[in-house]
């Protein structure tokens, strides 16, 4: 699970069927799917949002959607 | 004399346009201040009044 | 000819659309900084050109996104300039190969090489170019340099070939599209490909547009069909949208790998050092405040403040015995000397003493739009927004809000789920705009000279709690659902540069001067005549004027509140229509050339406690006629626009009412 990830961790994608419709139309449009590389890049407190990098850019997601996240650490 | 029907004439014609002015703009909102007024039909689409939601 | 821009959001195309057309819309660092359409002419040609609001695919999911979906299936135009990030150019091409599969001439600008190259990404241009069968030309859009290159591809009379097919979807899909085909026999608007395309991937302004031609039966037999054919073929592929948009990266793949070249990177990006410190887990929200509490301090304490006194004793001392002389000397009369002196400059000279604050503000909030801190804000909120039912992106109308209301809630397009949108909608007012600034900046210089700065800014907070409050409240009331959404691109830091800044902060300040010269001038001349004309004919005492009849039907409501005189009902009336405008009908009111006399006025007419429980009034009382305005055309919906007024007004009277009361027994009135 991607929210299990430490702040500096990279892991790939595995699956992302599970994630909110609307949330997952947002990642694709950012080129996060099935198979990409991520890196955590860091954790807001008090149950905050996640911030990641993909390909150079910065994306934050809710640690919600990021529970629905399947990922395999690398 | 003459100097106060001339100043008097000048600020209050021009405060009369002006309010008149700015309450029509202000009315409208932003598609007063919009580029394509004059071919967006007000409230529709373009200006992203209505869409698919 | 007629020339739309189209790209990714936060890839530069308002910052080129303003160096091709010599015009300033309005650029930040963030995504979604134009929600709306906006029309310029190209500088030397005559074309016009079309910015659009950035997008990551024609298909959308947002009021902002669904503007250009929109304008490319109803409006008429004749080429399409697709700006694309080059350090992101695997993500920015999706958008590239729809808009080729569109079929019209398009012309692609690539921005921001520089940062590719700094991320070890090496384009060859015309590789890019050939296999995409479309010209590409490099250009700085922040500096202008490549702009011109650019101008002269697109409006070049030769015709610019529509490009060749670029994606192979499969025989399936490429059967579907012949079949549309057929069904829409004689239809000659769009690409029936690109046409088919977009219904698959689910994009609902498409889908609508057929439905003109197709019946809604018909069109779903036909999706479900395509969809049973491609997943047999495909196992595994769970819907038609997917499908599509893999074969779309592997295209893209397959391009990338001829077209560019990947090196090292060199050294970990500053973008990221900084964000290891603002965005830290712990720091964030506290830098965050220290940055609101720099800006008040300068704003309202350190700088502003001098400079508004130096202006004020230039404007009510040289300046007002200077215009005396004058009108003495042309000979106008005690009339017009009158009209002048105590309407005109007490009115308008009274509103622009205010501007050296104003513009300091304003230069705060154009720092925090270039430098790409904006996104960061919205992030470290994010939690605090979502306990009461909206999400980080709704701070940043409400940040914008802060410089004016307006363009705080056109903000609010980007936010993609209606229930959060309108909420963001009907709450934005909340925020302090500009306009209100002098009214505190005016009331705490009389009244509370040693804490000026802390008291604006409990005002100001008053405002964000009071927002967030009436948001958990909206929403666990007459806003209910469940459907809450953030996911947020943050974009690269850049050092702001000073001549955007400026530019951005006078583009914002200059409204405020040309109000004042406009309908501020027009209001005072009416406002002084008012106050001095009345039943008994013209030249009245003040008391016995209209003003102080129209003030009066309000006095006795405001009276439990602490100011109950026909002065501040009548300054209030005068508020809805803007709210700078309360300032001069008191200036006028209170009969006085300055400022610095006005505050001794004041201080007879206020105790401490009624001005605090003013100030709170004016910040909540009810949103000016042209963020009324904007609510209409926003919400299209009379009902919300009347309930974001009414319920404004009944807020501010309760905390009003609150506050003096409460104070009263405290014994602090």
């Amino acid at each position: 699970m991607l929210e299990h990830l430490k702040a500096g961790e990279k892991a790939i994608i595995k699956d992302i069927s599970a994630v909110n419709k609307l949330v997952k139309r947002r990642l694709l449009d950012f080129g996060i799917t099935e198979g990409t590389e991520i890196c955590m890049k860091c954790k807001m407190p008090f149950g905050g949002p996640f911030m990641l990098e993909c390909y150079g850019q910065c994306v934050g997601i809710r640690r919600s959607d990021a529970s629905d996240i399947k990922v395999e650490r690398i | 004399m003459v100097a106060n029907i001339v100043i008097g004439g000048l600020i209050f014609g021009y405060a009369g346009w002006v309010l008149w002015k700015y309450i029509k703009k202000s009315k409208e909102g932003k598609c007063a201040a919009c580029a394509v007024k004059k071919s967006c039909p007000h409230g529709t689409g373009s200006c992203g009044t209505n869409n698919g939601e | 000819m007629e020339i739309a821009l189209l790209g990714n959001p936060n890839t530069g195309k308002t910052s080129l659309f303003n160096n091709l057309t010599g015009s300033y819309e309005y650029v930040g660092n963030w995504s979604g900084v134009t929600v709306e359409k906006k029309v310029g002419i190209l500088k030397n040609s005559g074309a016009r050109l079309i910015d659009l609001p950035g997008v990551y695919s024609l298909n959308p999911l947002s009021r902002d996104e669904g503007v250009v979906t929109q304008f490319l299936l109803t409006n008429e135009f004749d080429k399409m300039v697709n700006i694309v990030d080059a350090s992101q150019l695997e993500r920015n091409l999706h958008l590239t190969l729809q808009l080729i599969e569109l079929g019209k001439p398009l012309i692609i600008g690539l921005n921001m090489i520089d940062v590719a190259q700094k991320r070890g990404i090496r384009i060859n241009l015309e590789k890019l170019s050939e296999r995409l069968g479309v010209s590409v030309a490099p250009v700085i859009a922040r500096s202008g340099k490549g702009c011109d290159y650019l101008a002269r591809l697109v409006t070049a009379e030769e015709k610019i070939p529509a490009s060749t097919i670029p994606v192979d979807y499969g025989p399936e899909i490429e059967k579907s599209i012949r079949e549309l085909e057929q069904m829409l026999a004689g239809y000659g608007q769009h690409s029936v490909r690109w046409l088919t395309i977009q219904l698959f991937e689910g994009n609902p302004y498409v889908k609508e547009h057929l439905l003109d031609y197709i019946s809604s039966d018909q069109l779903d037999r036909f999706i479900e069909k395509t969809r049973c054919a491609v997943s047999q073929a495909h196992p595994g592929i769970k819907s038609l949208e997917q499908f599509i948009f893999k074969k779309r990266q592997a295209a893209i793949a397959r391009l990338l790998e001829e077209a560019t070249e990947k090196s090292e990177e060199t050294g970990p990006p500053l973008s990221e050092r900084i964000d290891q410190i603002v965005t830290n887990k712990w720091m964030g929200i506290p830098i965050f405040l220290l940055f609101m509490y720099l800006l008040f301090m300068l704003t309202f304490d350190w700088l502003g403040f001098p400079l508004s006194d130096a202006l004020d004793a230039f404007i009510s001392g040289p300046f007002t015995s200077g215009l005396e002389k004058v009108l003495i000397f042309v000979g106008a009369g005690e009339f017009i000397q009158s009209l002048i002196l105590d309407g005109i400059v007490a009115g308008v000279g009274g509103v622009l003493v205010f501007v050296p604050q104003i513009f300091i503000l304003f230069f705060f909030i154009s720092l925090l739009e270039d430098s790409g801190y904006m996104a960061r804000v919205a992030l470290v909120m994010d939690r605090l927004m979502e306990g009461v039912g909206l999400n980080g992106k709704a701070f940043i109308p409400m940040v914008i809000g802060f410089g004016c209301n307006v363009p705080g809630i056109m903000a609010a397009r980007t936010i993609e789920t209606p229930r959060e949108r309108l909420l963001t909608v009907l709450l934005t007012p909340l925020m302090s705009c500009s306009a209100r600034l002098p009214v505190y900046a005016l009331f705490v210089g009389a009244f509370f000279l040693h804490h000026k700065a802390l008291i604006v800014l409990s005002i100001y907070v008053l405002g964000i709690v009071v927002a967030l409050i009436l948001a958990k409240i909206f929403s666990k009331t007459i806003l209910k659902g469940e459907t809450s959404l953030f996911v947020i691109e943050l974009p690269p830091y850049r050092v702001p540069q000073l001549k955007t800044l400026t530019k951005s902060t006078w583009e914002k300040g200059k409204g405020f001067i040309k109000k004042a010269g406009t309908f501020i001038f027009a209001g005072s001349v009416f406002i002084w005549l008012l106050s001095n004309a009345g039943p008994g004919g013209l030249n009245v005492a003040m008391n016995e004027s209209y003003l102080a009849m129209i003030g009066g039907i309000f006095a006795p409501l405001l009276e439990p509140l602490g100011f109950g005189n026909w002065q501040a009902g009548a300054a209030l009336l005068t508020g809805f229509l803007a709210k700078e405008a309360v300032i001069s009908t008191m200036n006028i009111i209170y009969f006085v050339p300055d400022e610095a006399s006005l505050q001794g006025l004041l201080s007879n007419a206020f105790t401490p406690l009624a001005a605090y429980s003013f100030m709170v009034f004016i910040l909540l009382y009810i949103p000016c006629l042209a963020t009324v305005a904007t609510i209409k055309k926003e919400t299209s919906s009379y009902k919300w626009t009347i309930f974001a007024s009414v319920y404004a007004l009944g807020i501010a009277y309760l905390l009003s009412f609150l506050i003096y009361q409460g104070g009263k027994l405290l014994g602090l009135g």
